[in-house]
């Protein structure tokens, strides 16, 4: 050790949660390394398409079919297109083994997939804490609401989230920037479900955008969202939240902050002597040499399976099976959301209007199913998306002069089409597991990930559920030429994947305690989507961020009081 | 009527030359090389026969309409990178059957042809589904992608979809 190599904090991964680690250990005057396995990615600097207008992209979004076959599971993201395709980890690049088809979407660079996400944060409610305990699966959450409330509060009103306070039991108001409007036929819907249904609600969704200007901003460089609608470029006006435009030039901006980009981490040191963790052990990317860090704190911040995949690459005497893992629980009971069902109509009136502009998001129906008791034959339930859209469309007919008339002359506003997406909770099952690959490592030397995930008939009932529910409130909304689809599509293109290192009570069926503590190994948290014992239905990010802060916070206080 | 309706086809292709674009309708008159695609091999007879075709299928007035490529270089970077083996198959072996049908009918340059006997080309390659699969194939996939050149230039989508890169507002319900 020396004092090149020994930090306070040190964080591995420096993507949404990592970010706010490293920030809030910053800002508390710990000196921080903040890992990260890819490349560095600057705000706006790096973010090379981000003004390219629609006509100059040479194959104007599509990727080119030899990298499509080439990578077949990235190819599916609908975010992987031209204007973004930099962003993503390439199939090719990073293998994975799939004993079960899992579409493992991932971001390798600074910023992580902060830079690509859908900015959708939905906070949790006692609704989904209570849920494991009161279902009777996976292990009661060691926390609840009230735990996390100051903490939603405190990273919306940094991140900036536009919304309106609906007061719906379901989904907790939070601090919220003005949100856009819904538009008519959104609105018509909104009226529809309120007067068929009591305790069904369709809102605006609270997403990560800037509406207002406020000092806070101002101080992260970061300005009011306009509408662009390709948010997965990366920002220039830092609109929208990542970690790039806001957690990592404010950490870096105390002077406490040493970013190691390149760096891909093999596994934590652990320390028999003093039962804790002693350090981090990474091979550079690009040289391949491998070097070891040392702090009094480690953050586990790399994305929910490549945080399973460290610890359990984290061997020593005394975790022969990886670190903190004395039960054989790791990597088990990981879960996702069910993005397989979509439902879609078009609306016949309102045909004296149209949207204008632009606006990052659309309405949000919160979960109805299963709420104050269990009410069908499948447990918990699912929250669903609500967007109505119109657009100007061309004439194609004919050729020749005709045609060019037909484009030129006859231009007229379609139907609304309208269109929801089912995000369904899955339950967290000992069967669905990631392990370690004994005979294959990547170019790292590291063993690759095996992951092993499936729907099960819960998810089938769900599903069929949605389509009832969904296609009685369209039809109650008038809406006509109603389709639904079952996309059958992997899990994992949700980009969801939770769990594996869940929390709990009891050191015995769980791997941290309340404080996303490892139970045996104190100084090292997990507080990505790795640490989550049951998933809900919202989008998951800015609980990540929130329970990030506050552990972060809870390190720092007994880091003060040297009691870790 | 819009400025680019007034103009035909032959003012359409003629002009491709006088924008010198960096490529030529009349490749067999010269040397200058073709633009090379390795998965859409074309000679210089059928690079030229789909320059004047996916040009007379859409005249338009190229100095208001700009756009990044010259036509039949998007549609070939397009068929080139990003359709599949069968697809770029059955675009050459249409096109292949359009240049049999042009020399069985003794109409082997488009840009010498009236509009109306343009008409009776693309009315026979659209009526061709059933009877000749590429030739239709080849038909829609030049239609579409030059369709979609045109409809994708900053003028068109501006002008006439009402494209805004940077809109800065979103109003729900417009009357229109």
């Amino acid at each position: 050790m020396n004092d090149s190599n020994t930090f306070d904090a040190i964080v591995i991964g420096a993507g949404m949660t990592g970010g706010w680690a490293a920030k809030e250990f910053c800002d508390n005057g710990l000196k921080t390394l903040l890992l990260e396995r890819g490349r560095d990615v600057k705000h706006i600097k790096d973010y090379p398409t981000t003004n390219m207008l629609p006509w100059e992209f040479k194959h104007r979004g599509r990727i080119p079919i030899e990298v499509a076959e080439e990578n077949p599971v990235i190819s599916r993201c609908y975010a992987y297109r031209e204007d973004a395709m930099h962003f993503f980890v390439k199939d090719t690049e990073h293998p994975y083994g799939q004993p079960k088809p899992f579409d493992w979407i991932r971001g390798y660079q600074v910023g992580g997939r902060s830079i690509m996400w859908a900015r959708q944060t939905q906070r949790w409610s006692n609704f989904d804490f209570e849920g494991p305990a009161r279902d009777g699966f996976a292990v009661d959450w060691p926390i609840r609401y009230e735990d996390l409330d100051p903490w939603y509060s405190y990273v919306e009103k940094f991140v900036g989230i536009s919304g309106n306070r609906d007061g719906v039991d379901t989904l907790p108001d939070g601090e919220f920037l003005k949100a856009w409007d819904l538009n008519c036929v959104e609105q018509h819907f909104q009226k529809v479900v309120q007067e068929n249904y009591k305790d069904r609600h369709v809102i605006y969704a609270r997403c990560a955008h800037i509406t207002e200007n406020k000092e806070i901003f101002q101080k992260q460089g970061r300005g009011l969202c306009q509408g662009r609608r390709i948010c997965q470029r990366g920002c220039p006006f830092g609109g929208y939240f990542n970690a790039n435009s806001s957690l990592i030039p404010w950490a870096e901006k105390t002077g406490n902050l040493t970013l190691r980009p390149d760096s891909v981490v093999h596994s934590i040191i652990f320390d028999d002597k003093t039962g804790k963790a002693s350090g981090v052990r990474i091979v550079d990317r690009l040289t391949k040499e491998t070097s070891e860090y040392f702090a009094k704190i480690i953050f586990v911040n790399a994305g929910t399976l490549n945080s399973n995949l460290i610890l359990l690459n984290s061997i020593s005497d005394r975790f022969p099976e990886g670190l903190g893992n004395d039960h054989g629980l790791l990597g088990k009971y990981v879960a996702f959301h069910n993005y397989r069902a979509r439902i879609s109509a078009e609306h016949p009136g309102h045909k004296d209007f149209a949207p204008e502009g632009g606006r990052p998001t659309s309405a949000y129906v919160p979960r109805f199913r299963n709420v104050y008791k269990q009410e069908t034959d499948f447990l918990r339930g699912y929250a669903c998306t609500f967007g109505a859209y119109r657009s100007l469309h061309t004439d194609n007919d004919g050729h020749g002069q005709t045609l060019a008339e037909h484009l030129l002359q006859k231009k007229e506003y379609g139907p609304w089409g309208v269109g929801s997406g089912m995000m369904g909770e899955t339950i967290p099952k000992e069967s669905n597991f990631v392990r370690l690959d004994k005979d294959k490592t990547d170019e790292w030397g590291i063993p690759m990930l095996n992951i092993s995930i499936d729907y099960d008939e819960n998810d089938e009932k769900m599903i069929h559920d949605f389509f009832e529910q969904y296609s009685d409130m369209y039809k109650k909304a008038g809406l006509t030429n109603i389709r639904t689809s079952d996309s059958k599509q992997a899990p994992g293109l949700d980009i969801h994947e939770m769990g594996g290192i869940r929390m709990g009570h009891d050191s015995k069926t769980s791997m941290l305690n309340k404080w996303h503590q490892v139970h045996s190994c104190p100084n090292v948290f997990v507080t990505d989507g790795a640490c989550m014992t049951s998933v809900s239905t919202q989008n998951p990010s800015l609980t990540f961020m929130a329970m990030t802060a506050r552990a972060a916070n809870y390190a720092i206080e007994q880091l003060k009081k040297d009691a870790i | 009527m819009h400025k680019g309706n007034q103009m035909n086809r032959r003012q359409a292709i003629q002009q491709l030359t006088i924008m010198g674009l960096g490529l030529t309708l009349y490749p067999s008159c010269n040397t200058e090389k073709i633009p090379q695609y390795s998965r859409v091999p074309l000679d210089a007879k059928r690079y030229k026969l789909l320059q004047e075709v996916s040009e007379a299928i859409l005249p338009v007035d190229h100095i208001t309409y700009v756009t990044p490529e010259p036509r039949s270089q998007y549609i070939l970077t397009i068929l080139n990178d990003c359709t599949s083996t069968e697809e770029v198959t059955n675009f050459l072996t249409g096109l292949e059957s359009l240049q049999q049908y042009l020399t069985g009918v003794k109409m082997s340059d488009l840009d010498k042809l009236s509009n109306d006997d343009l008409d009776k080309i693309f009315d026979y390659m659209a009526d061709s589904k059933g009877q000749d699969e590429n030739l239709y194939k080849f038909y829609r996939t030049t239609k579409n992608l030059a369709t979609q050149h045109f409809t994708g230039c900053e003028k068109f989508m501006i002008e006439e979809l009402k494209f805004e890169f940077v809109p800065g507002r979103y109003i729900g319900c417009k009357e229109v």
